[in-house]
């Protein structure tokens, strides 16, 4: 499970720049002023659950497995994921989506 | 044997006795009753040594070739009658008489996350003693111990929506329970008690999912959110706005709430959902004042607060 994470996470584009832009991402659609996100300065938001340990929650939203996919999936949409869920749908595209999933993963593990 | 010999030999058997009367007085082993908890530390170090000593066994385990985690129908189906009894399962509630056990039966799907194959086979054969896991041995033929392991592997990879249809795939979902989701008064609040509800959380293995502040159990678990902080979230399980009437609702039955929870029915009663609820909201400073005003239009939340009280109302069935 870890093994696959990793391996998703190095196929991802080099770390820092991806970093870099999973924030200007997180920034510009306001997940942090909903929710807290390490890394993040001033992402302290309460409305929804903190983001800081998604690498080791078994679901996401406590409605499907906690896969790279599974992630980037409600990320991108979560009425998709769950109809009654309270997260709004940003818009994000399926690759901006993938990007911040990759960026939570690991956030968790530093 | 010469003075100083005997003078070593006694104060050696002082001390074992002193350090045996100390751990079982700190231990807590003169209090035996399950619905004690066991000192944290106590706890702490039991699973230390446990996980040393099943590391150490079940390395001499080998898999079989063609083995991979898998999660085949009939294998939920073995799963669901010899396992989910006390386990439960993905979205499914264990059998009544397991939520009182102590130690709790551990969630699955998380431990599947931590351990190996051949450790998850190894509790299987081999039991644990003490613990109420049982051996397996001459009840399960040994493939079968084998694709148990590979179902338990691929939970992860599992939906509760999906764990239901392998079962009822191979014939064995279990029956709904007939009840109506739950009414809930107002007040719900005035005579519950936390500190009964901090025990009755524990006797309903509600700690096998959720961290719980005050609640002695695995630490770093996160099949459910950790819970200290769940009487002040704006959602409960980001679906219903937080109010002590939505907590008591959603703590007897998730699912007649979201029926795509993780989250079992537990058969927990009302007047202990209550004490639950009042336990939860003891941990922080109660329910958060804005958030009845928010999901109705009548606060004035932040905006993104309000952008997300827009698509939850819509969508909301209440
Ligand atoms: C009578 C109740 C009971 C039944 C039935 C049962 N178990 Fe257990 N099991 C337990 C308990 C209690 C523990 C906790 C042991 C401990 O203290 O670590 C446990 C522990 C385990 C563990 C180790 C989990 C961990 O991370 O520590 C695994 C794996 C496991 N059981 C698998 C199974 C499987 C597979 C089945 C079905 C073949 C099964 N169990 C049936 C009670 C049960
Ligand atoms: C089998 C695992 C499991 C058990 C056992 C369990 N829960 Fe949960 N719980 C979850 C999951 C998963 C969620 C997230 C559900 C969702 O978002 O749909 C959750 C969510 C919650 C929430 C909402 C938390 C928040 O911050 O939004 C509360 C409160 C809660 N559970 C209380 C309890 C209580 C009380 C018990 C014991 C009676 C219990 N749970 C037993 C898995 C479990
Ligand atoms: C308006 C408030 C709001 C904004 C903005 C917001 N979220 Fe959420 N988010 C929520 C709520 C509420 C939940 C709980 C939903 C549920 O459980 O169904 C949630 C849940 C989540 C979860 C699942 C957490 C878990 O514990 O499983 C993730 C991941 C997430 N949000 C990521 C994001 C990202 C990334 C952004 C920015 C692109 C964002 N959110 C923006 C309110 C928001």
């Amino acid at each position: 499970m870890r093994a696959v994470l990793i391996l998703a996470a190095l196929a991802a584009p080099a770390p820092a720049d991806a970093e870099e832009a999973a924030r200007a991402l997180i920034a510009r659609h306001g997940c942090g002023t909903c929710h807290v996100i390490p890394g993040v300065p001033g992402a302290d938001g309460r409305t929804g659950p903190p983001l800081d340990a998604m690498a080791r929650q078994v679901y996401v939203a406590g409605v499907i497995p906690n896969t790279l996919e599974g992630l980037a999936r409600f990320i991108a949409d979560p009425q998709e994921v769950d109809p009654l869920s309270a997260m709004p749908d940003l818009g994000l595209s399926p690759e901006e989506a993938r990007r911040l999933a990759v960026y939570l993963h690991a956030a968790g593990e530093r | 044997m010469s003075g100083r010999l005997r003078l070593i030999a006694v104060t050696a058997a002082v001390t074992l006795v002193l350090a045996g009367a100390g751990a079982f007085v700190l231990g807590g082993f003169h209090d035996l009753s399950a619905a004690r908890q066991h000192p944290p530390w106590l706890y702490r170090g039991l699973g230390l040594v446990r996980d040393a000593v099943v590391a150490a066994d079940a390395s001499e385990v080998e898999l079989p070739e063609d083995w991979r985690p898998e999660a085949a129908a009939e294998d939920a189906a073995l799963f669901q009658t010899h396992c989910a009894t006390c386990h439960g399962a993905p979205g499914l509630p264990p059998a009544p008489f397991a939520l009182g056990m102590v130690p709790a039966p551990p969630n699955l799907v998380a431990a599947a996350r931590e351990r190996p194959p051949g450790e998850i086979f190894w509790f299987i054969r081999d039991g644990l003693k003490m613990s109420g896991m049982p051996s397996w041995r001459f009840r399960l033929t040994e493939a079968e111990m084998w694709r148990l392991t590979a179902l338990v592997e691929a939970l992860p990879t599992l939906s509760p929506a999906e764990y239901r249809s392998l079962l009822s795939e191979a014939g064995a979902l279990p029956p709904p329970d007939g009840e109506a989701a739950p009414s809930i008064g107002p007040n719900v609040l005035a005579d519950a008690d936390p500190e009964r509800g901090r025990m009755a959380m524990r006797l309903h293995g509600c700690r096998s999912c959720h961290v719980i502040p005050g609640v002695v159990g695995t630490s770093d678990l996160r099949v459910g959110p950790p819970l200290g902080e769940a009487g002040e979230r704006r959602y409960i399980a980001g679906v219903l706005p937080n109010r002590p009437e939505a907590m008591v609702r959603w703590i007897m039955d998730p699912q007649a709430v979201d029926p795509l929870s993780a989250m079992p029915d537990l058969g927990v009663a009302e007047p202990v959902a209550r004490d639950m609820a009042a336990y939860l909201y003891a941990l922080g400073d109660g329910p958060p004042a804005a958030a009845p005003q928010a999901s109705e239009g009548g606060g004035a939340p932040a905006s993104a607060e309000a952008r997300a009280g827009g698509p939850a109302s819509s969508h909301r069935p209440d």
